[in-house]
């Protein structure tokens, strides 16, 4: 496992032809699904360590749920998008690139469980926490990305795939993580919920009303509710 | 369909694929339990590896795809010289002691790729603890152990692929035979065009036994016994 990790940070170029050629790709999908449950878990404890008890194993399972949840509704995707834009990759190899991709982004999740942790240790505030969180997703996000542009090759519509891939992946890890929201709490609720109770909507249908109230502000926004936000932001920004 | 049918439908085609795996698997030991559990949650990721066929299996069911190949062809063979003077140069006892030396090297070839199969006999983990030690400076002693061994694998994989590639062309070296045989049969062509084939068969066939006995007595592919 450890070599493969090695292999993913190091050279994953090396990685995805061997994927790409479908050669010892079982091990390589067994050791990237343990990559991801083990990055997420940690990550998503560490993130739900912000409020402490049980959100930090709710937090946990949730954000392993979400990146493999992900993943797999995104793989049938990935394998079609593949094939349409003129690379007819057989399912093990598509499987497998996705899962080694997911499994950099859990690697460079897991590097930045210690510097959340510490923040979140030292006080961090609820914002710091978020954009710390984020920007440890978007460095993830980047790291996959690469090894995604890698694995395709320099062959045609190389960006036309990753960008439609990309698209779908975003909207439905989007989704995903907006279903299975808090992850890291809320302090003025005693006991933070697995599920957040708040009838919202979609995460699509939340960015359409963000935009129209944006465009025109005119009252509550439809779907919106009146209840408390569920960010705490009020409850420890200074 | 709502959400609960759509994850009730997920979960019994997880199971579904999990009790698949488990038949699949040659032995029921924890690895197997561990990959059917992991695949009822994660089929559409974990299926199309754990259902794969072993390579082994695979490269098994090649040599007797081609074991079947040259059984057909010795029967034909057979059947277009019998009651012919031809048979003198194809008789059906050469047909069984040809059939029986290929049989010896596919059993042969079976070995070898269950060996394969086995941990501790994949090139691909060898050359992965190879760059392991190498990328984080092992000792000269274990890196040059790991070369050793990585090298004796690959040895071994490509002594594999020339004899399963010697019998491909045995099998189609006896469909040569069968249809010389037929025409000259038919066709009252002379039958010493057959008469080569089968001498170059034998000599093919001694060639892969060669190969082969090199290899139990203890010094495969060159490789010197510890």
């Amino acid at each position: 496992m450890i070599t493969l990790f090695n292999r993913l940070l190091r050279s994953p170029a090396e990685v995805a032809k061997d994927c790409r050629a479908d050669k010892g790709v079982a091990p390589i999908a067994a050791n990237a699904i343990a990559a991801i449950v083990v990055g997420t878990l940690f990550f998503g404890g560490a993130v739900g360590s912000w409020q402490g008890g049980r959100q930090i194993a709710f937090a946990a399972i949730k954000l392993t749920l979400v990146g493999l949840g992900t993943l797999v509704v995104c793989v049938p995707a990935f394998h079609a998008i593949t094939a349409v834009f003129g690379r007819p990759w057989a399912l093990r190899p598509a499987i497998s690139i996705m899962l080694i991709a997911g499994a950099r982004f859990s690697l460079i999740l897991l590097a930045a469980t210690p510097v959340l942790w510490l923040a979140i240790n030292l006080g961090a505030p609820y914002h710091l926490v978020k954009l710390l969180a984020a920007l440890a997703y978007a460095l993830g996000g980047l790291a996959a990305l690469g090894l995604l542009l890698r694995s395709l090759g320099k062959g045609r519509d190389q960006l036309a795939t990753v960008t439609v891939f990309v698209g779908v992946f975003l909207l439905v890890g989007g989704q995903a993580a907006w279903v299975l929201r808090p992850y890291i709490g809320d302090p003025r609720h005693g006991t933070t919920p697995f599920f957040t109770n708040e009838r919202e909507g979609g995460v699509a249908y939340q960015l359409y009303v963000s935009a129209r109230q944006l465009v025109a502000p005119t009252g509550p926004a439809p779907g919106s509710q009146t209840t408390a936000p569920s960010s705490v932001d009020e409850a420890r920004s200074p | 369909m709502s959400l609960r049918d759509l994850l009730l439908l997920y979960g019994i085609i997880g199971i579904a694929c999990a009790i698949a795996v488990l038949r699949r698997s040659p032995a029921r030991n924890l690895r197997a339990m561990a990959s059917a559990a992991a695949t009822i949650p994660l089929w559409p990721l974990w299926a199309p590896f754990a259902l794969g066929a072993p390579r082994a299996a695979r490269s098994r069911s090649g040599a007797a795809t081609t074991t079947a190949r040259i059984d057909k062809a010795l029967a034909d063979a057979v059947e277009a010289v019998a009651g012919t003077p031809m048979s003198d140069v194809f008789s059906p006892k050469i047909a069984t002691r040809i059939s029986a030396e290929v049989l010896r090297v596919a059993a042969r070839l079976d070995e070898l790729g269950a060996l394969a199969a086995e941990a501790g006999f994949d090139a691909e983990a060898s050359a992965g603890k190879l760059r392991e030690l190498e990328s984080r400076g092992g000792s000269d002693r274990a890196v040059a152990t790991a070369r050793l061994q990585h090298e004796s694998m690959l040895r071994l994989q490509q002594l594999r692929a020339a004899d399963e590639r010697a019998l491909v062309d045995l099998a189609e070296l006896l469909e040569v035979l069968r249809s010389q045989l037929l025409l000259a049969r038919y066709a009252g062509s002379s039958a010493e065009g057959a008469g080569a084939i089968v001498g170059e068969v034998w000599a093919r066939l001694e060639g892969l036994g060669a190969a082969f006995d090199v290899g139990a007595g203890g010094a495969v592919g060159g490789i010197p016994p510890a």
